[in-house]
């Protein structure tokens, strides 16, 4: 319990730590845009899955016998940073309010669900309205991911285009974020059912 | 409630693609050891921003792309990362097939675990023993996996750059612990002794009546 109690702080910090950072790096990122070029490509950083490789004979070539690595290693593809138009930065800033405000909520939820347990107070109604939060949370980050990812990079390819380089989406598979969120939203409709147990308890009591 | 009552096929068709996946692959290993794996392992490589690689790169970038992108705005190019090939050794071969198998086992444990409390909710025994085993594993289990993952990716980052030393690349084997997956499973182990408590209750209520 003593634990959990701990972990239940460390995530109300994490919120506070989440939202400092956030404002950090948006300050940072709007004040270098007036100054000098931003490489944000490739975006893993911020889990979209889009990147650029370069698929060039002539440079592999170039690169296996500058690096002279003996036939060791044998370099394939190369990946290189873009820099970012005004455009994408407002759909990568768009995306990353939307994630900062979600992943909040979900550490905000969890926080108080877990607080909430280790102090007994277990069949709420409130706890039941944060797990019901937290599994809506997971089921659209889960589902929106790709549709934002692919937007990107439909919106990446109209207004960018180069020979020798190949824009690639692949943001990956959410089934496991899918199957956590129902479950999460079977634990919820029980804790329904915890509710209603508690209240009939406490009536014959 | 259509949501979870919609997961119960899904997973146990992932289930039965997992093991039917794994028979197959076994299969082909026992029979053609040689076309089980493939030829060449892909590593990632990260070059040092003030190398004379990098300089070169991004020059013969340069030239290569020059009069050659439409695109609205002017670019600028930079290599930072690049990935290299090498053939598959023995001992690569066999870290393959630990993961894998790793992988396998988890999964279907785990998938396990979730239609077990799946159907218990959707029978109507939420608060039940097996529901709380099956919680209690199902945390576990993502408590430990980030775990095991970053010990894992330790002795394989220390085992790439022992093997692939390169001046001016680091290969990017690094990982990150998942703190995700951690937070969930602390969050599942809250809910679980929510479980044992809904128990109490449950089994106070029947003794009453």
């Amino acid at each position: 319990m003593k634990i959990l109690r701990l972990f239940a702080k460390l995530l109300s910090i994490a919120k506070f730590i989440l939202l400092l950072g956030a404002i950090f790096a948006f300050t940072s990122l709007f004040s270098k845009y007036s100054e000098d070029p931003v490489y944000l490509l490739p975006y893993r950083n911020i889990d979209l899955g889009i990147y650029w490789t370069l698929q060039s004979p002539e440079m592999e070539e170039e690169m296996n016998a500058m690096l002279n690595t003996d036939g060791m290693v044998e370099f394939r593809k190369i990946e290189p940073m873009v820099k970012d138009t005004f455009g994408h930065r407002i759909g990568v800033y768009i995306f990353s309010v939307i994630l900062i405000v979600g992943f909040y909520l979900l550490l905000h939820f969890s926080s108080k669900l877990i607080l909430q347990i280790v102090e007994g107070n277990i069949f709420d109604s409130k706890n039941q309205f944060y797990l019901k939060g937290i599994s809506i949370l997971v089921i659209l980050y889960a589902v929106l991911t790709p549709v934002i990812s692919q937007l990107l990079t439909e919106y990446l390819r109209s207004t960018q285009s180069y020979e020798h380089l190949i824009l690639r989406s692949n943001p990956g598979s959410n089934v496991y974020a899918l199957t956590l969120g129902a479950l999460i939203s079977a634990l919820s409709y029980a804790f329904s059912i915890g509710i209603k147990m508690r209240e009939e308890n406490e009536m014959t009591i | 409630m259509l949501l979870f009552r919609l997961a119960g096929p899904v997973l146990r068709i992932t289930r039965l693609l997992i093991i039917l996946g794994v028979l197959i692959a076994s299969v082909i290993l026992i029979a053609i050891p040689e076309a089980y794996f493939a030829k060449n392992q892909t590593f990632s490589f990260s070059i040092s921003d003030q190398s004379e690689i990098a300089a070169h790169l991004d020059k013969s970038l340069s030239d290569l792309l020059e009069n050659k992108a439409h695109t609205d705005e002017p670019i600028t190019l930079h290599v930072r990362s690049i990935e290299a090939s090498t053939k598959m050794s023995p001992v690569l071969k066999i870290l393959a097939a630990l993961v894998l198998s790793y992988f396998c086992i988890i999964s279907i444990l785990l998938i396990n675990q979730i239609l077990v409390v799946l159907e218990n909710i959707k029978n109507g025994m939420s608060f039940n023993a097996q529901n709380l085993k099956a919680l209690k594993f199902i945390s576990l289990i993502f408590l430990l996996n980030p775990l095991i993952q970053y010990v894992f990716h330790f002795i394989l980052s220390i085992w790439v750059s022992f093997q692939y030393h390169i001046e001016d690349l680091s290969a990017n084997v690094n990982y990150d612990m998942n703190w995700g997956e951690l937070m969930v499973g602390v969050l599942i182990y809250a809910l679980a002794i929510a479980f044992e408590q809904g128990l109490k209750i449950q089994q106070e209520n029947e003794l009453t009546i």
